[in-house]
């Protein structure tokens, strides 16, 4: 075995099982990792063996992302290499399935680029776009590649869009300068009236102008534009549109109330001051059926899950001072994250005991950096993981419960999409991520993402229900109404630590609502 | 050099490179299709089947070809896997060759092979 396949298989294998457990987290961590090194030899194994037997169908890898399926070599008949993860039918009414395998990272290589990961995306999608673009604009307008283009011809173009911004900061400008230094401070958004858009095929570009508004848009959707090209090079759209949402399964409504408490960012730090307010959470959790309030009475006794959407602890910047000193002055400091992951794993003890609780890593957290981000190690939690109701997941996360699909983020890709474009509202830029089809469009250009060469992890096959972002700056809800009845209902979760609030949805009727845990009766927001 | 003496001969086979040594696997019997898998050194590239030109040109027109996507960094048969995913209609021959070579790089990987990132 090469020394590179050795590395893989201590740090995958120390990652990997977080994510694998999607029930009992009882077991003591040593006696996860056991069975994990022989199912990588095994993966590893397959692969090689895989080459020379090409014509017969290889069995799908281990007992691992068990949605991945290995393509059939036969030249005849055309098989997903990876089939994104479909919707089950579940057991009972209210039974939880994961169904995000897709975003956890067996095998890491990094040593390809990301023009594979556009090339998936745009390959994939094309056939879904193609069709959309026949139905909105009948087929009497021909489909055309790049390199046919006849000049003042009207005619479909289907490629990914790319916006060029003179303000996104470029580390390749960075390293020009003498010294390195950023060439401009941080901003709130990399907008210029002088960007484009550019639309890329697999050969081409062209550059796009008309009926389309460059601010917004950004880089990496895939979208099919109606149009001509006019003397000077450039494409004049006359109009455009993305990949139809498919329709998403028609929720049969539960005999009893049923809601799912939505929080994030709880920004835990030596500095914080929210240890009241959690502690108001906390107690009206498990002592709901004291609470005076009707409302909210049925709301916190009827929740069957609580999703921790990312950034449960405060960004560790602050620590860089002490890397500066020398290391016999630190070497008795802990770092401040640690104590804080302590707090936090105070907190998630006394939540599971009531409901189930689901936690996905957000920006400051201690898990990768790149999306989609790893479980957090339940190690990070001992005293939380060792019941059987607290989940480590990915971020993105998307999970089912019963009937209804829900899909959702730590927050990063909205902020992401916040920074290169115009939209003011948190809640639209949900809503365009799903009529786009892509959760985080901008990876991997502005938002490091791993680098895909088989699949998009981020594309939208399924419509979901429920569609949710961390992290955001207030509280914001839209039940969004798409074609042939499609209901979505898009939630910006507020971050704890300004907000001092939980989301909590109901799985009926979708009707989304604030809780305050300001004081220490917990109350509604109108 | 003389092979007279046994001693001559044990010294040989110790301290000699491969490319001296007589190939004793090689007898009649193999196969053509076999005779590639004997490789020892790149010196000894007269005993590797010699690949068709016209196959090798098959191959690097499907590297070059940018409607399947960008080529360095995987392996051709994931390229064409890729294709084949997306209906893209790709060469039946470069499956074949693939199949036919499955542990000669020259075919297994594209062009830009001996590139690194």
């Amino acid at each position: 075995m090469s020394k590179s396949n050795k590395n893989q298989k201590s740090i995958t294998s120390f990652f990997k099982n977080p994510g694998q457990t999607t029930t009992a987290t009882n077991d003591p961590v040593p006696s996860k990792t056991k069975p994990s090194p022989t199912v990588e030899m095994m993966e590893i194994k397959k692969e090689k063996e895989d080459v020379p037997k090409l014509l017969s169908s290889s069995p799908p890898p281990g007992p691992a992302p068990a949605s991945t399926v290995k393509a059939v070599l036969s030249p005849k008949k055309p098989t997903a290499a990876v089939v994104p993860t479909i919707q089950r039918k579940p057991t009972h009414e209210t039974e939880w399935i994961n169904l995000s395998d897709r975003f956890l990272l067996n095998n890491r290589n990094f040593d390809v680029q990301y023009a594979h990961l556009y090339a998936e995306r745009l390959g994939s999608m094309r056939k879904i776009v193609t069709k959309a673009a026949e139905n909105r604009w009948n087929s009497k307008v021909p489909l055309k590649k790049m390199n046919d283009l006849v000049l003042d011809e009207e005619c479909v173009l289907i490629g990914i869009l790319f916006k060029q911004m003179i303000l996104k900061p470029s580390i390749v400008k960075q390293l020009a300068t003498e010294n390195g230094f950023n060439l401009q401070p941080p901003r709130k958004r990399y907008v210029d009236p002088s960007d484009k858009l550019v639309l890329e095929e697999e050969s081409q570009r062209i550059v796009l102008d008309g009926k389309i508004d460059v601010n917004q848009f950004v880089t990496g959707i895939v979208i099919a534009v109606l149009g001509h090209e006019d003397d000077k090079g450039v494409f004049i759209v006359k109009d455009y549109c993305f990949k139809e949402l498919t329709i998403p399964k028609q929720i049969t409504p539960t005999k009893d109330e049923k809601y799912v408490l939505f929080a994030s960012g709880f920004l835990l730090s030596e500095t914080s001051t929210i240890f009241n307010q959690l502690e108001s959470l906390t107690n009206s959790l498990a002592q709901a059926t004291n609470i005076e309030s009707t409302p909210v009475k049925t709301i916190l006794s009827n929740i069957i899950r609580f999703v921790v959407a990312g950034n449960l602890i405060e960004s560790s910047n602050r620590l860089k001072d002490t890397t500066n000193q020398a290391k016999y002055l630190t070497r008795k400091m802990a770092a401040s994250s640690v104590e804080a992951m302590q707090s936090i794993d105070e907190l998630f003890d006394k939540i599971a005991t009531v409901t189930d609780i689901d936690i996905i890593p957000g920006v400051n957290d201690p898990s990768c950096h790149m999306l989609p981000q790893q479980p957090l190690h339940p190690c990070m939690f001992p005293t939380s993981s060792k019941r059987k109701t607290t989940h480590c997941l990915t971020n993105p996360y998307d999970f089912q419960i019963g009937d209804l699909r829900l899909l959702g983020t730590s927050g990063q890709n909205i902020d992401d999409i916040d920074l290169q474009s115009t939209i003011d509202s948190r809640v639209q830029i949900l809503e365009n991520c799903l009529t786009w089809g892509n959760i985080s469009p901008t990876c991997p250009d502005t938002l490091s993402c791993y680098p895909y060469v088989n699949n998009d992890p981020f594309i939208i096959h399924e419509t979901p229900h429920v569609f949710f972002a961390g992290n955001q700056p207030k509280f914001e809800t839209r039940l969004f109404k798409g074609p042939n009845d499609i209901q979505v209902r898009l939630i910006c979760i507020p971050s704890f630590a300004q907000s001092n609030t939980c989301v909590a949805l109901n799985l009926n009727t979708l009707e989304c609502q604030e809780i305050s845990f300001e004081n220490q009766v917990p109350q509604l927001i109108q | 050099m003389s092979k007279s003496t046994k001693r001559q001969r044990k010294l040989e086979d110790m301290f000699a490179d491969s490319s001296t040594k007589r190939i004793k696997e090689n007898d009649g019997n193999t196969p053509n299709s076999d005779k590639h898998t004997v490789v020892h050194t790149t010196r000894t590239a007269s005993t590797v089947k010699k690949i068709p030109e016209d196959d090798l040109e098959i191959l690097r027109q499907f590297d070059l070809d940018m409607s399947f996507g960008p080529c360095t960094g995987i392996s051709r048969l994931d390229r064409y896997e890729r294709a084949v995913r997306h209906e893209l209609d790709p060469p039946v021959r470069v499956l074949e060759l693939i199949n036919l070579y499955p542990n000669d790089r020259q075919i297994t990987h594209s062009i830009w092979r001996d590139y690194t990132l």
